[in-house]
């Protein structure tokens, strides 16, 4: 009796972790299973004496404490309305067709486009669900009647797709500076650059591509596409401007230090709706919808942080951190060989799970424990001169964007990658599960590249602080 | 059986109901940041405000935590129906291969074992923590602030209430599509669609949906 209790004693933070796993998989609410797992071994830890009942209350208490009474998360249903309001508003169909015109002489030109809308919607919402679907219904078609590889267009319009996720403004990057305590606008920042090369490494790819196998990405053959400049222009301001207008007005007013990111948020929300208005589609029926879509999906966030914030407690209250920290002192890990593991356990779990369950489980496990090996990051980093608690901070950045890095390579991995059954969904029936699958390797291959250079090279992280 | 799908029914009304009007406060939400924002950071309009009595009206405390309570009261009015509706995010992949008649057990087994115990004892517990905002008298922390907090704090449990309803619904037609008689079965199964029992549910209803 005494050994099994002993057991338990020790590892009832681990056996918390194994049963997460094989509940999940059981198809259950991910926020539901956690909460639900949180009790249950809750009431494990009061039958080993561990925990008390009254513990229990701080479901609630931390409920209230993370989710709610946060001035920061707020940014989040704003950002959620702004993106879902601006599919409705199509401005991003006007932009595309211009984009495609403007492209057309480029080799594998119909591909870049749908990178660089991508890009700029990245730059504007960051709800992926809405971005591949919008991207897949407007380009798939018209690339696979250009004769496009299948595989390039799908792979194309996931990877896209899902630069949202990472450049700013995002819900994700709102919620990771949330939990590591470090500044959003420092985030959004410090985001920027790493978005931007990576869309820029795929539009290498793409021309490539298009260079060496042009019967994969083959030119645009019709004469009369061909437009007055005066035309062009006109296209052009009326595309751009709109979206320009509100990139501007969101993320300049975070930089420039004018408005905090959540005020950004309802003011950029604001901006969508008159968008939607100068466009003619603010109707009742249209607004109706996008609130509706909002509450749901803000719901599902924050179920998880409800179901999340007690697990974790849970787990802290027996013993399970000191579970993890032993086991890697155990392996006796350089600072190097720590960061890798976790990148290969995120880009592992990313299989399985996306960015919502990860950030705030895995997330708030690993942060201190990186935190603290900051001292040896901050020659590499180039940061060894300053003091501890702003090296601390900056190492806390630099690892934020890796992961989100490798968060949005979460979406990208079969077979449970969110970004890919959104494609299948929106996609011409034609369009088959494998090739998507296949389609999006080179993608994951970019991606990890992209962590890499990140990791040797930090300075890409920190060049616009 | 049948008044169970009755009963069902009922419920999820409720959560469509309390839902949709916590979905429309995203609007004074957006309104209230965008107000607070132009009176104070536009220079000629915040002297304007601050000299008349909007100020002490509208404080920018007071904005400020009106924006936090209702982020609050959109997400948690919404947690019933986005069960009901399928919303809340699920790892399919060893779920949708299954039958549906053991993915409906699966259902019933995780809300009887996780869901439902759960969701009791937030009920149980946000119970106390309104009660204890209530007695103590419980204010915004600044002098300016918001008075009253177990209003906001209430939503707590009006959240897990709504969620505790959408689970109990739910629960109702499951009894029904396992136990009772083929004609009810269907019937309940047609309701069911919003958990995802159907396979092409399942992947159709993620957040930021938008049907193709």
């Amino acid at each position: 009796m005494t050994a099994i209790y002993n057991h338990l004693y020790d590892y009832l933070g681990g056996y918390m972790f194994i049963a997460l796993a094989l509940c999940v998989f059981t198809g259950f609410p991910v926020g539901l299973v956690l909460g639900g797992l949180a009790l249950l071994f809750a009431l494990g830890g009061i039958g080993l004496g561990v925990m008390h009942t009254s513990e229990l209350y701080l479901f609630v208490e931390r409920l209230w404490q993370t989710a709610a009474n946060n001035q920061i998360l707020v940014a989040v249903p704003c950002f959620i309305f702004m993106g879902i309001m601006l599919e409705q508003s199509q401005v991003a169909s006007n932009l595309l067709r211009v984009l495609q015109v403007l492209l057309r002489r480029v080799p594998g030109g119909l591909a870049l486009a749908v990178t660089l809308l991508g890009t700029i919607l990245a730059a504007t919402t960051g709800i992926i669900g809405a971005s591949v679907v919008m991207l897949t219904m407007m380009a798939l078609p018209a690339m696979i009647a250009q004769k496009y590889d299948v595989r390039l267009g799908t792979g194309t319009v996931a990877a896209s797709a899902t630069l949202g996720i990472l450049l700013p403004p995002s819900v994700m990057l709102v919620m990771m500076a949330d939990l590591m305590a470090i500044s959003v606008g420092d985030l959004f920042l410090a985001a920027i650059l790493p978005g931007l090369m990576l869309a820029f490494l795929y539009c290498v790819y793409i021309v490539s591509i298009a260079a060496f196998r042009p019967e994969k990405a083959p030119p645009v053959e019709r004469a009369d596409d061909e437009i007055g400049t005066a035309n062009l222009i006109g296209m052009v301001v009326k595309g751009f401007l709109p979206i320009v207008f509100l990139i501007s007005l969101v993320l300049g007013s975070i930089f420039a230090g004018w408005a905090t990111p959540t005020e950004a948020s309802g003011i950029g929300a604001f901006g969508a709706i008159l968008l939607a208005w100068f466009n003619g589609k603010l109707t009742r029926a249209s607004l109706d919808k996008v609130c509706m879509q909002t509450a749901l999906t803000s719901a599902m966030i924050f179920l998880i942080f409800a179901g999340a914030t007690a697990f974790s407690y849970v787990f802290r209250a027996l013993y399970g951190e000191d579970l993890i920290l032993d086991f890697i002192a155990w392996m006796g890990l350089t600072h190097w060989s720590l960061l890798f593991l976790l990148m290969v356990v995120i880009f592992l779990l990313g299989f399985f799970f996306d960015w919502l369950e990860i950030t705030l489980i895995i997330l708030p496990v690993f942060a201190p424990i990186i935190a603290s090996f900051a001292p040896d990051f901050a020659p590499a980093l180039g940061i060894e001169h300053l003091p501890a608690a702003d090296q601390r901070s900056l190492v806390l950045l630099w690892f934020a964007i890796l992961v989100s890095v490798n968060l949005q390579t979460s979406f990208l991995t079969p077979p449970f990658g969110f970004a890919l059954f959104f494609l299948k969904g929106a996609a011409p029936r034609s369009v088959k599960i494998g090739d998507i699958y296949r389609g999006i390797m080179p993608f994951v291959g970019i991606q990890l590249f992209g962590v890499l250079l990140l990791a040797l090279f930090p300075a890409i992280v920190f060049f616009l602080l | 059986m049948r008044s169970f799908l009755a009963a069902s029914d009922i419920l999820e009304r409720i959560c469509a109901f309390f839902g949709r009007v916590g979905s429309w406060l995203i609007i004074p939400l957006i309104l209230i940041i965008v107000y607070d924002v132009v009176t104070r950071k536009i220079i000629f309009i915040q002297q304007f405000v601050m000299n008349s009595w909007l100020y002490d009206f509208l404080s920018p405390t007071k904005l400020q935590e009106m924006e936090w309570h209702l982020h609050a009261v959109i997400f948690l009015l919404a947690y019933g129906l986005a069960y009901l509706n399928g919303t809340h995010v699920r790892v399919d992949i060893w779920r949708e291969r299954q039958s549906e008649r053991r993915r409906g057990w699966l259902e019933l087994i995780a809300l009887l074992v996780l869901a439902i115990p759960y969701c009791g004892v937030l009920i149980y517990q946000s119970w106390f923590f309104v009660e204890k905002a209530f007695l103590q008298g419980e204010g915004s922390p600044a002098m300016t602030g918001l008075p009253n907090r177990w209003i906001i704090k209430s939503f707590v449990l009006i959240g897990a209430a709504l969620l505790m309803a959408s689970l109990l619904s739910t629960l109702m037609r499951l009894a029904v599509y396992l136990f009772g008689s083929s004609a009810l079965r269907q019937e309940a199964l047609r309701r069911l669609d919003m958990v995802g029992l159907p396979p092409a549910a399942a992947d159709e209803t993620k957040p930021g949906e938008v049907s193709p």
